[in-house]
């Protein structure tokens, strides 16, 4: 038989029918699928946890009174350039160990050098 | 405040009343209950769809691990968005996870640049034309899986999901989000081009051919 009479004569039906017969897909085993819906889970499970966190920290800031919750952010502000300006603050301390003078003491040319670091640690009679 | 009802996704699943006839529940219910949290649900929905959706995936990308990759990814995505499942809208849950699975294969292929040209592919084994019997059982299949490489992407897919899926032309046209007439049209090109390549590798079955 040619081929060009094979091909007029293979109809639908025949064709699936060599589809399903020569399926080169063959189905996941159970293992695999077990193994696959473990993976699913634990990768649901990594999800719910980052949830929690998530949820937990929104749950806290809703829990903090309004005003509070208002006056958090210009707290925050405040206490940032009033340790640069006055080198009082974790901030302020940290760039002035850094070396760089705070703002008031550049003002200021009467006031001693910021102690460095190195003067920080050493003996205190040397001040 | 108490916490957000997420606590509940660590449930013990077998207090769950799917648990005890989980297999008889509708796919809405079973959405309803997984986007409250409830794992044995979700269970029931991966039971019924996972292997399916692992052979979809296998007949776009041919690659068993990428299948498996992409099955979790899309059932992943069935379990963020189950709060929000619409049971009124106008896709069934079946039709949804298809058409993530396809999006996913799809894309997953295109990202990896594995587009396969007819260059590339190795050629088909020119048969007998009486072939059947010239051809081992592995050959036959090796043949059908190359002839499916060498389609293109939506008309692999209106294959998988018209002829290995069994699914009606309605239902597959949904699925790729085309109009009957079009799926009909693309299914119509997908077989051509089959039909061609099995006859030239040989691959009819005298019985077959009346």
């Amino acid at each position: 038989m040619s081929n060009q009479s094979a091909f007029d004569l293979m109809d639908d039906a025949t064709f699936a029918r060599i589809l399903k017969r020569h399926d080169p897909i063959a189905p996941p085993s159970k293992e695999a699928l077990s193994l696959l819906e473990a993976a699913i889970f634990a990768r649901i499970d990594g999800i719910t946890d980052q949830n929690l966190f998530a949820e937990g920290v929104v749950s806290l800031w809703r829990n903090q009174p309004r005003w509070m919750r208002a006056a958090a952010p210009l707290a925050a502000i405040l206490v940032i350039v009033t340790g640069f300006i006055t080198g009082q603050s974790t901030f302020g301390r940290v760039h002035a160990l850094a070396g760089r003078p705070t703002i008031l003491a550049l003002a200021d040319e009467s006031t001693p050098p910021v102690p460095t670091f190195e003067a920080s640690w050493g003996d205190s009679d040397a001040e | 405040m108490p916490l957000p009802p997420s606590s509940a996704l660590l449930a013990n699943a077998s207090q769950s009343p799917v648990a005890r006839d989980g297999e008889a529940w509708s796919d809405n219910a079973l959405l309803e209950a997984t986007g409250a949290g409830d794992r044995a649900a979700f269970a029931v929905i991966m039971k019924r769809y996972l292997t399916r959706m692992v052979m979809l995936a296998n007949r776009i990308v041919f690659d068993r691990e990428q299948a498996r990759e992409i099955a979790q990814e899309a059932f992943l995505r069935v379990w963020k968005n189950a709060e929000q499942w619409d049971p009124d809208g106008s896709a069934t849950f079946q039709t949804w996870l298809s058409r993530v699975v396809i999006n996913l294969a799809i894309s997953n292929r295109r990202r990896a640049h594995e587009q396969v040209s007819l260059d590339d592919i190795e050629e088909l084994p020119s048969g007998v034309s009486d072939g059947y019997d010239a051809i081992v059982v592995d050959d036959q299949k090796r043949v059908v899986r190359l002839a499916m490489q060498k389609l293109p992407e939506r008309q692999r897919t209106a294959i998988a999901l018209f002829y290995f899926d069994e699914l009606s032309q309605m239902q597959a046209a949904e699925i790729m989000e085309l109009s009957p007439r079009a799926f009909d049209s693309l299914i119509v090109r997908a077989r051509l081009n089959l039909k061609k390549q099995f006859v030239a590798a040989g691959l009819t079955n005298k019985e077959d051919l009346t």
